[in-house]
């Protein structure tokens, strides 16, 4: 390389300047948040609430979703005038009687139906939200707003914005981990960062004995450990002869925290050291490392590590909650998930975690109250109304917010749309949903796009 | 109305050279970096904020914010690239101008436009957008009083002093900040005459070129052909072509010095990646290096053009514009077969360096040149199979041709922001807010799409593709079509025929089942005599022979029932087998061959759709294009849809979009970074251009070379600009740490393709034959649906370019390392470092056969262990080992055997390992991925 003196540098300077680029980059474009963010996320720290727009009640989520929708007048929204009015036509279509009665649970008294019992034992933890809607009536779109806003084109999902705006607590994990069985409708889209910088995008982790892709290695680890050394080496060299380069840091800091990732992604998943009580509340076994007990064990052990947002998916664009047939096969799903997710809330109340931890259960939309005939058993897809839980930091415990019309077809008072819940999501997290925002194709980009509402009467 | 949201967008791009000639003013104290002391300043707690428990102490942060920067530094590059930026550093002489451009504006962009900031951003009325409005003030009254700090209302809001007023309310600014708002204030508030010279900007080094009294943002302008800069001695002597003399020129104004040029190993590789995306093989960095002719660059610039490998690379460059994907981004992403060959047309237009006018016509109306043209054979099929630009937009949903609107949303999107530097998708909703594209614009657009059939890709409601074209013209097309609609006309005539059988079977079936009931009823009836009625002698006997003979006609036709009954059946059998033959049918394709492109509809002019809403009709616009860059005699569309006229249009010598937008991505994928850094936005909210008259010297001769990349890449390539090395001057590194100047040559990652690419390159695994066919599951199998919707990964070792991506499903391997976005116009790479990457370089499969491959290579080329390491260092890095590489590298190499010793496997295997670890290493190294 030839090269003059004035050419020559050191490469504390460069570092000097990549730095400070950085920086006005980081604040020049999306305001002080993300910035506040990423020192955050560096410091590793309670610093975390440095410059957001205001104190946040919940340090990260754990986001459960159900596809193919979750029936609310099975399960969180109790409608007698379906069980009287069974077989009836009301319009072109016909009544149709839950499956599960419903009782009140708790001290809160909130009525649940047998669906979920496990859950409805904890619903003094819930904020049910009896009047949500949304704007698409298809599997894909609705999947898609309730995690991008967007019902038609690709755009950052929720845990990338939030990935975005607050950083990682936790340097060693991603902080936004998938964990899915089967891919949903709208597949990667669902958690794809876009336009947002790639590190935000979800991380999937899939059940099983090796969740996390390409992080076992395939030679002996004595191996391994002299390739590592020997990269260090060569980068470090060719970094010095290069008068450095904070871009050719960052790549060396990306092997490190891979290697890093090596080493403490196996602790995660390492269930060794859950007692039998602990397993038990998920209903899981030992040795067990599918299902969603698992998945919601895994939940709480990332949180614990500082992961911003997990999301915990049950099942696929396919076998789910889509029961236009019969609506039976909702047991066999809400079996699966009820004492998963009741053991999870009760394990997180124990370790003090769901006080700063935002637990949510939805599904992209609701089901028909009403049958299209009078032999169907099943219910269709229902955007104008459905109903979601949440639980943990900020929000209201034992509380019912909002209602729907006697039948459970519209929303009758305190409509929360999809737009709301990111926007209420956010607020909780402490951003300003209209107030984060990317620079992207011409445009300044945001998760609620133009629209959401803070849902006041959700919060603590 | 065009403008209205403007204001804030002009008053961020300053003019700091205009107002540098009103010399005077504000006296400024040192020379600091705004940034520098803006940071500074808010890393030290604010007195306002002092003693708050979430203040860390400044070193600490300082700290921290750097350990942040190194980790993400190169995160998402390119979209930050259009993030709007503090402006440029001061210059040495500070003054009013730079006062206001370093000082003021930024802070207001930063903390205060976004509730301030004009058109529907004025909270309490209140607009800090321009100095007029910060006069006029909002519902409190004037925001400044020039001259008075203590009567403004903005100082006493930002001096945190009043509970009420205090602004901006999330965080106090740093309270050197409120003293440069209390001086600025004082000295009568000046600031940037912006109005009158919109393209100038903080940017530009450049004398203002083009009319001035234009009043057109910059990018409507017409081109300028520039004369070069005169230069002083130095720069003559450095200059090799006129683009250096821009260049010198621009970085002259700077105070900085282009670097040395970059070794030539350096500069091959560089220039071999840029040109045909693969490392330079020993071979031919070996004669590069003894060429030692005047023109050696220049031959190799002239191997790589010509290879085939040139236009994969640059290719791929054009298909992430054009949101190239081989599926269609239905809810059940349905495959395209057909797509490949749109894919192979750009590949083939690259190598054969179609000039740009063509390259542009054939893709919006080639269909149309094609019939008018009376093209044949090879010809008419290259015509029509370029329209698989427009096709190729996004399709939606579960329904047959479902949302048509967002479709041509795509179709509008993606030709404004790949030719046209313009989003002109916003204004499907409204008026764009900063550019002067009008919602009346952007229908006049949808009309010439809405006049066009798109070819129906399958989905899950109808599981076969339809309106597919064919690849020879009307007459040859003709019988094999005929054919076709016989064979399905055939498959529909038989199930209507089986269904007429069937009804008749049907009705005789039901006569017949009539019939015998009515005879059982009357044998019944004879039979249980009724009482009175003799039971012996002839009476009986007659009643005996009545009822036998009703007993036979009843058999018979109880037989004949039967039968009926049992043809019936087998009609219903044959029915359902020719309904079922008809829905094979359905799922067979014309025997010709198909191109996934569009064709002429019926013309027709569209409403406008209310905030995009179609339902929501208003006027009807006539087809056309954005009136603002319409021209001075744009063709006028009188038959058809208007692609053919829309074509000629965006070549036109009158629109100076496409041919800037082009030459300056070519100039990003040499440089990294495009001399407009926003590369799909020319717009308002984009980034103007740093060498204005460079863009338009070189836009003048793409035009005047008839729009041939190949001469602009030569260009490019020989020239001494891009031969700089790749480090930075002290001065640089301080005054421009961006390079937008070019004062050295940039350092970059590989993007995901090259990186793939050259890791099966040096391992030799690579197949260097152009794409076949994907292998897509046949027709007679498409069933997928938004529940099992099309998901694949079809393994190759061809080049990335031809590897099948999904729409809905990213493929695993592009979407780890910043792939294009195959849902939209992707028109700069990001660039991340994330630790999966990292992850996929240390444990993934195919990293592992490669460098095994590579190894195997290693053992079989060379005998001593020190040849091998020599060979593999100019395999990966193009250069030779030093001697402590190689004694590290053998050193590795022994280790790897020690560990290997203590399990099980015979020398050869392990010498296998052994050096398969070291290519590990070697290509997970920065070397490898990063060109200088």
């Amino acid at each position: 390389m030839t090269m003059s003196d004035s050419h020559a540098c050191r490469t504390d300077r460069v570092s000097a300047i990549s730095r400070r680029t950085f920086l006005q980059r980081a604040a020049g474009g999306f305001g002080s948040i993300a910035l506040a963010g990423l020192m955050a996320d560096a410091a590793r720290s309670e610093s975390a609430t440095t410059g957001l727009h205001h104190a946040p009640r919940a340090n990260r989520v754990i986001w459960i979703f159900l596809p193919g929708g979750l029936s609310h007048v099975d399960s969180f929204d109790p409608k007698p005038k379906l069980f009287e009015n069974h077989g009836k036509k009301s319009g072109k279509r016909f009544v149709l009687r839950p499956m599960w009665k419903f009782a009140p649970r708790g001290q809160s008294g909130i009525e649940v139906s047998d669906l979920f019992p496990h859950i409805g034992a904890r619903v003094d933890d819930l904020c049910v939200v009896r009047s949500m809607n949304t704007s698409h009536g298809n599997h894909f779109e609705a999947t898609l707003a309730m995690h991008t806003g967007s019902t038609t084109f690709a755009m950052p999902s929720l845990g990338s914005w939030l990935s975005y705006g607050l950083g990682t607590m936790n340097r060693n994990l991603p902080s936004f981990v998938v964990l899915a069985p089967k891919l949903p409708y709208a597949g990667e889209q669902v958690w794809d960062a876009n336009f947002l910088p790639g590190r935000h995008r979800g991380v999937r982790w899939i059940p099983g004995s090796a969740p996390v892709p390409n992080l076992a290695p395939r030679v002996d680890a004595r191996l391994q450990q002299l390739e590592r050394g020997l990269l260090e080496r060569a980068n470090r060299e060719h970094l010095e002869t290069r008068g450095g380069d904070g871009a050719l840091e960052a790549r060396i800091q990306s092997f490190e925290m891979a290697f890093a990732l090596q080493r403490e992604a196996p602790d995660v998943l390492d269930l060794s050291r859950e007692t039998d009580d602990t397993l038990g509340l998920y209903g899981l076994e030992r040795g067990q490392n599918t299902g969603f007990g698992w998945q919601c064990l895994m939940a709480r052990r990332l949180a614990e590590r500082g992961v911003r947002f997990i999301e915990l998916i049950d099942v696929g664009a396919s076998g789910n909650w889509d029961d236009h047939g019969n609506m039976a096969r909702h047991g066999k799903l809400a079996k699966n998930i009820d004492r998963p997710i009741a053991g999870m809330l009760d394990d997180l109340g124990r370790r003090g975690l769901l006080d700063d931890t935002l637990v949510v259960l939805t599904t992209e939309f609701g089901r028909t109250p009403l049958a299209k005939d009078a032999k169907t058993k099943g219910r269709d897809h229902h955007p104008a109304a459905f109903s979601t839980c949440l639980a943990g930091g900020g929000v209201k415990a034992g509380h019912v917010h909002g209602a729907t019309d006697e039948l459970g077809q519209r929303v009758a008072e305190g409509r929360v749309h999809v737009h709301d819940l990111h926007a209420t999501v956010l607020h909780l997290l402490g951003i300003d949903h209209r107030r984060l925002t990317y620079r992207h194709a011409g445009r300044d980009f945001r998760l609620t796009d133009v629209h959401g509402e803070v849902v006041t009467e959700l919060l603590a | 109305m065009l403008f209205q949201c403007s204001e804030a967008a002009r008053f961020l791009i300053g003019s700091p050279k205009t107002i540098r000639k009103q010399r005077g003013g504000v006296p400024v104290e040192d020379h600091k970096s705004l940034r520098e002391k803006y940071k500074e300043s808010r890393s030290e707690p604010h007195p306002a904020r002092q003693g708050r428990p979430d203040g860390l102490r400044p070193p600490a942060r300082d700290r921290l914010a750097w350990i942040a920067a190194v980790w993400l530094i190169a995160q998402g590059a390119a979209a930050m690239a259009v993030v709007p930026e503090l402006p440029a550093e001061p210059e040495p002489r500070a003054d009013v101008a730079d006062f206001w451009t370093t000082r003021i504006e930024p802070v207001l962009a930063e903390r205060c436009l976004r509730c301030h900031g004009g058109a529907d951003r004025v909270k309490a009325g209140l607009d800090l957008a321009t100095r007029a409005s910060m006069l006029r003030g909002g519902d409190s009254g004037p925001a400044i009083v020039p001259g008075d700090a203590a009567a403004s209302l903005l100082l006493q809001a930002v001096s945190y002093d009043d509970p009420d007023l205090a602004m901006p309310p999330d965080e106090p600014l740093p309270a050197e900040i409120v003293a440069d708002f209390e001086r600025w204030i004082t000295s009568g508030a000046p600031v940037s005459n912006v109005a009158a010279d919109r393209s100038r900007t903080s940017d530009e080094a450049e004398p203002s070129r083009g009319d001035p009294d234009d009043a057109r943002p910059w990018a409507f302008r017409p081109i300028a052909d520039p004369t070069p800069p005169v230069l002083d001695a130095e720069g003559e002597a450095w200059a090799l072509d006129d683009l250096d003399r821009f260049v010198y020129a621009a970085m002259r104004a700077k105070s900085l010095r282009p670097a040395p040029d970059a070794d030539r190993r350096s500069w091959i590789r560089r220039v071999t990646f840029d040109l045909i995306g693969l490392p330079p093989t020993p071979d031919e960095v070996g004669a590069f290096l003894a060429d030692e002719t005047p023109d050696a660059h220049a031959r190799v610039v002239d191997r790589l053009l010509a290879s085939r490998h040139y236009g994969e690379r640059q290719g791929r460059h054009w298909l992430d514009v054009a949101r190239y994907a081989d599926t269609a981004g239905d809810s059940s992403d349905y495959p395209i077969p057909q797509a490949r060959r749109y894919r192979d047309w750009v590949i083939d237009a690259m190598n054969d360096d179609l000039p740009f006018a063509e390259f542009v016509r054939s893709q919006i109306a080639g269909d149309i040149l094609a019939e008018r043209e009376g093209a044949r054979g090879e010809a008419y099929a290259d015509r029509v199979t370029a329209t698989g630009y427009l096709a190729l937009s996004r399709r939606f949903g579960v329904g047959v041709r479902a949302a048509p609107h967002l479709v041509i949303e795509d179709s509008i999107d993606t030709l404004g922001r790949s030719m046209l530097g313009l989003t002109l998708r916003c204004a499907r909703c409204h008026d764009h807010k900063f550019d002067p594209v009008s919602t009346r614009d952007y229908y006049g657009l949808y009309g010439i799409f809405a006049s066009t059939r798109y070819p129906f890709p399958g989905s899950e409601n109808q599981r076969y593709p339809a309106d597919l074209v064919p690849l020879v013209p009307r007459d040859e097309a003709e019988p094999a079509l005929a054919a076709h609609r016989k064979s399905l006309a055939a498959a529909k005539d038989r199930v209507s025929s089986r269904a007429e059988q069937l009804e008749k079977l049907r009705a005789e079936r039901d006569d017949a089942n009539e019939r015998t009931r009515a005879s059982e009823r009357l044998v019944k009836r004879d039979t249980e005599a009724a009482p009175g009625l003799p039971t012996e002698g002839f009476a009986c006997e007659m009643t005996d022979a009545r009822i036998a003979s009703r007993r036979s006609e009843l058999d018979a036709e109880r037989i004949e029932l039967g039968r009926l009954r049992v043809a019936f059946e087998l009609e219903k059998k044959a029915h359902e087998k020719a309904k079922r033959a008809q829905a094979a049918s359905l799922k067979t394709l014309p025997d010709l061959p198909l191109a996934y492109a569009v064709v002429e509809a019926k013309p027709r002019d569209v409403p406008i759709q209310k905030g995009g809403e179609p339902r929501k009709k208003g006027e009807v616009v006539p087809r056309g294009f954005p009136a603002a860059i319409r021209g001075e005699s744009p063709p006028e569309i009188e038959a058809g849809s208007g692609r053919l006229e829309l074509a000629e249009w965006l070549v036109s010598d009158e629109n100076p979009l496409p041919a800037r937008v082009l030459v300056n991505r070519v100039w990003y994928h040499h440089f990294g970074r495009g001399l407009v850094a926003s590369l799909d936005n020319f717009g308002e909210l984009g980034r103007p251009p740093t060498h204005p008259g460079l863009l338009d010297w070189l836009a003048s001769r793409f035009r005047e070379s008839g729009g041939s990349r190949k001469a602009l890449h030569r260009r490019i390539a020989l020239s001494r600009t891009y031969r700089q090395a790749s480090v930075p001057s002290a001065k640089a590194i301080e005054t421009d740490p961006e390079n937008r100047w070019l004062s050295h040559g940039a350092r970059r990652r590989l993007d995901a393709e090259s990186i793939r690419d050259a890791v099966l390159a040096v391992s030799g695994t690579l197949d260097r034959e152009p794409g076949a066919v994907h292998p897509f599951p046949a027709l007679a199998k498409w069933n997928w649906t938004q529940h099992n919707p099309f998901r694949a990964v079809y393994p190759t070792r061809k080049r990335s370019v031809y590897v099948m991506r999904q729409r809905i499903r990213r493929h695993p391997y592009f979407g780890m390392f910043d792939g294009a976005d195959t849902n939209a116009c992707t028109a700069g790479r990001a660039t991340s470092n994330a630790p999966n990457q990292a992850l996929w370089f240390l444990n993934g499969e195919s990293v592992h056969t490669a460098a095994k491959a590579f190894a195997k290579r290693l053992l079989e080329s060379a005998d001593s262990a020190d040849e091998r390491v020599g060979l593999a260092y100019q395999r990966a890095y193009g250069r030779p080992a030093t001697a402590e590489e190689t004694d590290r590298a053998l050193a590795h190499i022994l280790r790897c055997h020690e560990v290997l010793a203590t399990k099980p496997g015979a020398g050869p295997a392990r010498d296998l390992a052994a050096w398969s670890s070291l290519a590990r290493v070697m290509l997970a190294a920065n070397e490898f991925v990063v060109v200088d």
